[in-house]
């Protein structure tokens, strides 16, 4: 349904037996025929349904206005949240990595024996940190997950009070230290992990349904479409009663719900299926990545576990084994920025194969130093790599869905303010466009 | 114009906005679908389990009859061949099960790293016999509730891990002769006016599970709360989740030394006869620790060990006497 004038009337309509040629006569012409009371009649009827005409071709402009204008402006509306769903999802996912890097500091360290190292010292406490702000943000605008956020709060404070606890005894020689490890190791595994996993599907939730407002194009598209076919039959049914083939109003009135369709309903429909592109080509693979990362970063820390649980750490190895294969799987999936980090993610766990040969070959001490070394081409560093890397590309593809979803709403936005004033000018125009033939059948 | 045409128009322009529709339409799917989540429940890991509530008590004549050791203890080189030393001697490692944070009997030192304690030097000791060298243990770290089934499935040489002999634990495993005697007390805030589990009456007691102390409890009008290890019930009483600690008092005396606030007090409720598990086929080895046993008793080793990590509880006694007697 492209073409503006569709109009049927052909060049010459064929005379029509008994009824007077179709002279273009000025205004009022026809009215003039001097006819008696039958005709009156019909004029009558004709003023009424000149009426009726111009109103429904006025009645279908303000609709593709109003129509047009919430429903873009709903699709803008959505792709703003969809924005910031997408931006909370990946904080929920942050957070829940810079808990993970937490333990795994704190718990590499344990392993290293002795007075605690600096660096890793400072890298826990840099990761609570991150954590702190995180639970902040994110309980700025909690919604239905205010609850769980609130008590992600409490965990973390008492998390950190128990490592506090763990260090004081460890400083002095206390092997309850490692006690009070496990608790703080445990109560992230068990109960933060855990809440923060269902903070994650709200936040998904939310963002994917934010998403859905692409449908909204769907209105814009279908209240201008209509619009302009309502204009078009009224020019047709117009023409036929009063012999003129073109209404100059009703013409201009076609021609803005064109403008209308093509600036607002196509850039409306271009806007939602950039959004849905998006999604599938940007927001999902990011997701990927900071989910694989994530799982890397659990399983830094069921690495230590298996190492700290000295024989008895098969359970931790299968739990590792699992993470990592998932992780991989993530990767795999997303071609792109996969591939590079999928290597990455091989280099550490070719370090980790090392260590468990170690272990499993009987040598734990040598295991440990190799799992505790910060040397270059050490496990490590091959992790560090692999979650730098990572965090890089998350970080990209956080951004460039922002500004893209962010654009696509802006567009969205634009079309409805568009359709709008299309649709109310052509209104207008309309009905102004048809006062002479109402005036005509008076 | 006929109004025919003009309704079939209509439905043309309706169908086409209908496939436009479907067109935009193409952003659907829930949040798990973005996770790419096709249902990965994350399961964690629990603590090991624990090998079923200990069965009551099997009558057997007497526990601690242990097998006779050799009739002269064979040197490293000398072991005999297809022994079972001799396989432990040339896969180059014994490996042995302990515990990494049972303080003064087998913990890990947190300035080096390295597990120390009583448990550990007789192990030692077994070592030098087997190798000529005290440093080829292979240590695994275990919970009081893995003890019987590493030694039943094979996977350790021997368990050295605050292990009391039972009946019911010879049923399924082999013990060397005593060589420690250690009785359940109880630890409580200092200041508390109880002197034993009785005058615990409600209170929170805790005990690791899958221990005959946790199963002691139930004599007791106290309310047992069971912890995955021995050190987890240090940092619930530290944490005031629990009232007191029961224990031997060899674990006690550790505990008390890591809490100034702590103290063990009353005379030990029962008599707890450790000795090193062996699994129950390898009677040779059994043999074997026995003699080894008996030489560092008669050389005077074994005092010395109680004097470095036992000395808080007091002089050294005299060495538990060795039953033999038990045929395989």
């Amino acid at each position: 349904m492209t073409s503006p004038t569709p109009a049927p009337p052909v060049p010459q309509a064929p005379p029509q037996p008994g009824a007077p040629a179709p002279v273009p006569v000025p205004q009022g012409a026809v009215v003039a025929a001097p006819q008696p009371a039958p005709s009156a009649r019909r004029t009558a009827d004709s003023a009424t349904r000149v009426t009726r005409l111009s109103l429904a071709a006025t009645v279908a402009c303000l609709l593709a206005a109003l129509l047009g204008f919430l429903g873009a402006q709903q699709q803008a509306g959505g792709m703003s949240r969809a924005a910031d769903g997408a931006d909370r999802v990946l904080a929920v996912m942050e957070l829940r990595q810079a808990l993970l890097e937490a333990d795994g500091a704190a718990t590499n360290a344990f392993l290293v024996g002795g007075l605690e190292p600096l660096d890793r010292r400072e890298r826990y406490d840099e990761a609570i940190e991150r954590a702190s702000v995180l639970v902040v943000e994110l309980s700025q605008d909690a919604g239905r997950d205010a609850q769980l956020i609130a008590g992600l709060n409490t965990d973390l404070a008492t998390y950190t009070s128990l490592v506090e606890a763990a260090r004081v005894n460890n400083r002095q020689g206390f092997p309850v230290g490692a006690a009070y490890l496990d608790q703080a190791s445990t109560l992230v595994r068990e109960q933060m992990l855990v809440d923060l996993d269902t903070v994650l599907e709200m936040a998904a939730d939310d963002a994917a349904g934010a998403f859905r407002a692409g449908g909204w194009a769907a209105l814009v598209l279908a209240a201008v479409v209509v619009g302009a076919v309502v204009l078009v039959l009224v020019q047709v049914r117009l023409a036929a009663m009063t012999r003129r083939r073109l209404n100059a109003g009703l013409v201009v009135a076609t021609l803005l719900l064109v403008v209308a369709f093509v600036g607002g309903a196509m850039v409306s429909l271009r806007a939602a299926e950039h959004a849905a592109d998006v999604r599938t080509d940007v927001y999902r693979p990011t997701l990927a990545v900071a989910q694989s990362a994530v799982l890397a970063a659990e399983a830094r820390t069921l690495e230590s576990f298996t190492l700290i649980k000295r024989g008895s750490g098969a359970p931790y190895e299968a739990l590792f084994v699992e993470r990592t294969t998932a992780a991989a799987d993530l990767l795999d999936r997303e071609r792109q920025p996969g591939q590079r980090l999928s290597a990455l993610l091989e280099d550490w766990l070719e370090g980790h194969a090392e260590i468990r040969a170690l272990d499993d070959g009987g040598d734990w001490e040598e295991a440990v130093e190799l799992a505790v070394t910060d040397d270059e081409g050490g496990p490590s560093a091959a992790y560090a790599a692999f979650a730098e890397a990572a965090d890089v590309t998350v970080a990209e593809g956080a951004a460039q869905v922002r500004a893209e979803v962010g654009g696509a709403g802006s567009d969205a936005r634009r079309a409805a303010w568009l359709a709008a004033a299309a649709g109310l000018l052509g209104a207008v125009v309309a009905w102004r466009g048809t006062a002479a033939r109402r005036e005509e059948y008076r | 114009m006929s109004r025919r045409p003009l309704r079939s128009r209509l439905a043309l322009a309706l169908t086409t906005v209908a496939l436009a529709t479907g067109l935009v339409a193409c952003s659907t799917g829930s949040g798990a679908d973005d996770l790419g989540l096709a249902a990965a429940p994350s399961e964690e890991p629990t603590e090991e389990p624990t090998s079923g509530p200990t069965a009551p008590p099997v009558e057997c004549d007497d526990a601690l009859a242990s097998y006779e050791p050799f009739e002269t203890q064979p040197a490293p080189d000398e072991l005999p061949a297809g022994s079972t030393m001799a396989e432990i001697r040339e896969r180059g490692a014994l490996v042995v099960g302990v515990s990494g944070d049972t303080l003064l009997m087998s913990a890990r030192n947190p300035e080096t790293g390295v597990i120390e304690g009583f448990d550990i030097d007789i192990l030692r000791e077994i070592s030098r016999a087997i190798f000529d060298d005290p440093d080829r243990l292979q240590l695994r770290v275990i919970t009081s509730a893995q003890r019987l089934e590493v030694l039943e499935s094979g996977e350790v040489d021997l368990v050295a891990r605050t292990f009391t002999i039972t009946c019911t634990r010879w049923e399924s495993i082999a013990f060397s002769a005593e060589y420690l005697h250690a009785g359940q007390k109880v630890l409580v805030a200092e200041g508390s006016p109880a002197q034993g589990l009785e005058d615990l009456a409600g209170q929170r007691v805790c005990a690791p599970q899958a221990t005959t102390t946790l199963s002691r409890l139930e004599e007791y009008p106290v309310e047992a709360v069971a912890a995955p290890t021995h050190s987890q019930c240090l940092a619930l009483f530290q944490q005031g989740r629990v009232d007191a600690i029961t224990g031997d008092d060899t674990i006690l005396a550790g505990f008390a030394a890591q809490d100034p606030y702590a103290v063990v007090v009353g005379e030990a409720i029962s008599d707890e006869p450790y000795g090193i598990g062996v699994p129950a086929e390898n009677v040779d080895m059994v043999r074997f620790v026995n003699g080894v046993l008996e030489e560092l008793v008669a050389d005077g080793t074994w005092q010395e060990l109680y004097e470095t990590w036992l000395g808080v509880l007091g002089p050294a006694p005299e060495p538990p006497t060795p039953v033999y007697g038990r045929e395989p």
